[in-house]
């Protein structure tokens, strides 16, 4: 089983980047850790490594920055996100239910969704 | 005034300012003419109309005015086009600058000109359009000894391309004197030149003249717009309603006045509710004449009702027929008399006719003096579905008939005290509002008191009781004008925007503008990140934190953890967008936020499950 990734935070910057933060229990040490995209339609996937950081004890910490300029997906409106350590992928997700969803507008604004709305 | 007082208003020069005065105006330009006069017989300053359409003379319609009563004989109108034909334009370039640039040659073509006189004959202006009939290629316009004053120029090259638009004052040897290339600027050149650095207080009516007063900046003008009707567009819902299209600008740009003066203060109210408040928000009533007494209760003919309407969709004419319907039912000799035209009159009149109502219900047409109607009336019909202060309603009460009202955006509230004065019902309740008419057409003493209080209530928008809160507007707006921010070109640019992992978010941004003249406004502004509900209910406002002040700039950080997203959101509503709101003395900006960085792009995206996908959008 992959270690279990919590998603702390998702940033959106001016200068196009989307960095990915949070912690996991642990990351082996065979195969490095990093987010990987996959296309929803064309199942496309690219990965991009995770920068670790283990501390003495406790859960590690674990960031992503993802160019996003760079994404080859033409053809796709959606992307997800995939957490993968070892042999496992893991989807990211939020770890507590959101009632609230945010969403980009037709006029590339920010709003949210009710949850089953 | 009493005599024994100084003039109510400030010191100073007062003009109102309209675009234009057409044949048949409406309201907002009633109440302008109107209100120069109050001033100087109320206020003690003469105040005159300023206007900027080209049009050679108003001498005709003026002495029409004038004898009806709708504009005071000593308020001046004066007019941008009018005026330079007649002033003294051969010194030479004013500013002691040079020569304006020539303007390029057109090699476009033109149409057969277009000639308009003046009223002894003589040619005032001549236009040229292109092929199309739509875009003017060039504007002459001559003075009395039919030399050229001014040209309104628009040259395109051989392949069509717009070289600008040039527009040019001329002396009497043609000479170019000045040169400018926006009309905005030619007309705020006319408002300096006119007002010559004196004290002066403009009041604007007009959208479109807002939007050449707005930008003007000179320490000795005080500038106020009226906010004539709702400021959401088709009177909706003053949470979730778009602006108002005409007046957007004004709202957007609300720094740049001294004074928003809306009509009603339910207006200013739901206003402040959903952008905040600012220094430079008032309320002032349209002022609207009332009988010297109150009108005898005998000669109201106890079953009549008048209704002082256009006929048109927004006044909602239909439920007043339904409402008499009901009346009808209870009171068979009930009638309701309706003064007014408009598009709708046919298919009004086939559903009365159709109702079997041909005799409780009549169309009178326009009457010159309508609100005399009110005089021999039980009651009065108000069923719009949105009005920006309804003078009806004020006619009715100034003449002592007791209104039954929709509760409607804007007025009734304002001026109606339910049970008082008239009666106030939901929008749409026709049953309540028919009891209400059976009860004043029944109850004497009832009908007898609610005119009275009706009238007495209705000193409260006398011209002098108005023009004393103009004065208190115009004295308040002049003490804070050493205090106003400068702000032009505020914007926002987020450069971060961060979900977080229980649900809320974060944004940290720039708030920058060009720093020029006042107070530093880096000291003085504050933000609320604002969370619109779509459907219903006034937005949250959540204090956002100002983490570096530097002149011209602010950084801002703000946020709401996923409970405070959704608090107290009521269950109609499925959707929730995110504003920016700036506020401080009298700025009130509110900015749409989006996403960082280049656009189109990916967006971070929740589904319907919680997981983390990106969206191109």
């Amino acid at each position: 089983m992959a270690a279990g990734f919590k998603l702390s935070r998702v940033s959106l910057r001016a200068d196009g980047s989307l960095d990915v933060s949070g912690t996991a229990a642990a990351v082996p040490d065979s195969r490095p850790a990093g987010f990987l995209l996959v296309g929803r339609q064309s199942g496309q996937e690219r990965r991009y490594p995770a920068a670790v950081v283990t501390g003495p004890a406790g859960p590690v910490e674990i960031s992503c920055v993802i160019p996003l300029a760079d994404l080859p997906y033409p053809a796709e409106d959606l992307v997800d996100l995939y957490f993968v350590s070892g042999p496992d992928r893991l989807r990211v997700g939020w770890q507590q239910v959101l009632q609230w969803l945010p969403y980009p507008t037709k006029f590339g604004n920010l709003s949210f969704k009710r949850k089953g709305a | 005034m009493a005599a024994d007082q100084g003039p109510m208003l400030p010191a100073g020069r007062y003009f109102m300012v309209l675009w234009g005065i057409s044949e048949s105006f409406g309201g907002m330009t009633t109440m302008s003419l109107h209100r120069a006069g109050a001033f100087r017989q109320h206020g003690g300053r003469t105040a005159a109309v300023l206007t900027f359409e080209s049009k050679p003379s108003y001498e005709t319609l003026l002495e029409r005015l004038r004898s009806q009563g709708k504009i005071d004989p000593a308020v001046e109108v004066l007019n941008i086009f009018q005026y330079y034909r007649s002033a003294a334009s051969d010194g030479g370039a004013p500013d002691g600058g040079s020569v304006p640039a020539p303007v390029p040659a057109d090699a476009g073509t033109t149409g057969v000109p277009e000639v308009v006189f003046d009223p002894e004959g003589r040619v005032f202006m001549r236009t040229l359009m292109r092929p199309d009939g739509e875009t003017m290629a060039l504007r002459v316009y001559y003075r009395q000894d039919g030399t050229e004053y001014f040209r309104d120029e628009s040259p395109v090259d051989a392949a069509g391309r717009t070289l600008g638009r040039y527009l040019t004052l001329l002396d009497r040897a043609g000479r170019p004197v000045r040169r400018w290339r926006k009309a905005g600027d030619f007309y705020r050149h006319w408002l300096l030149e006119l007002t010559a650095a004196e004290q002066t207080v403009l009041v604007v009516d007009s959208a479109v003249a807002a939007g050449v007063v707005g930008p003007l900046q000179a320490e000795h003008l005080l500038k106020l717009v009226v906010v004539h009707n709702s400021h959401i567009a088709a009177g909706g819902d003053p949470f979730q309603g778009k602006l108002a299209g005409t007046r957007k600008g004004i709202f957007e740009g609300s720094w740049a006045w001294d004074g928003l003066v809306f009509l009603t203060r339910r207006q200013q109210a739901d206003y402040e509710q959903r952008f905040g408040a600012a220094n430079n928000l008032f309320t002032v009533s349209n002022p609207k004449a009332r009988t010297a007494a109150l009108p005898p209760f005998e000669a109201r003919h106890p079953n009549r009702g008048v209704m002082a309407a256009r006929l048109e969709p927004q006044k909602n004419l239909a439920e007043a027929v339904a409402i008499m319907a009901l009346v009808s039912r209870r009171l068979p000799d009930a009638v309701l008399d309706i003064y007014g035209t408009g598009s709708q009159r046919e298919a009004l009149q086939e559903m009365i006719d159709d109702a079997g109502l041909a005799g409780v219900v009549r169309l009178r047409g326009h009457a010159p003096n309508a609100a005399a109607e009110f005089e021999t009336a039980r009651f009065s019909l108000l069923t719009s579905r949105f009005e920006g202060q309804p003078l009806a309603l004020m006619e009715s009460l100034g003449r002592g008939c007791p209104p039954v009202a929709y509760n409607i955006r804007y007025g009734p509230d304002d001026v109606v005290e339910n049970g008082r004065n008239g009666f106030l019902v939901a929008a749409g309740d026709q049953e309540a509002a028919a009891d209400r008419v059976v009860r004043l057409c029944t109850d004497d003493q009832l009908a007898r008191s609610l005119g009275q209080a009706a009238w007495v209530s209705s000193g409260r928008f006398s011209d002098a009781a108005v023009t004393a809160q103009w004065a208190r507007v115009v004295e308040q707006a002049w003490l804070q004008a050493p205090e106003r921010l400068a702000v032009p070109g505020l914007d926002f640019t987020l450069a971060e925007l961060s979900f977080e992992a229980d649900g809320g978010f974060r944004i940290l941004g720039d708030l920058t503008w060009q720093p020029g003249s006042g107070p530093p406004a880096e000291q003085y502004l504050e933000a609320n990140l604002v969370i619109g509900r779509r459907t219903s209910g006034p937005p949250e406002f959540l204090s956002a934190q100002v983490v570096q002040r530097q002149p011209g700039g602010l950084r801002i950080s703000a946020g709401a953890d996923g409970g405070q997203l959704g608090y107290a959101v009521s269950m109609d509503n499925h959707e929730l967008d995110i504003f920016l709101q700036v506020h401080g003395r009298n700025v009130l900006r509110t900015f749409r936020i989006g996403f960082p960085g280049p656009a189109p792009s990916w967006r971070p995206y929740a589904t319907i499950h919680g997981s983390l996908s990106l969206k191109h959008a």
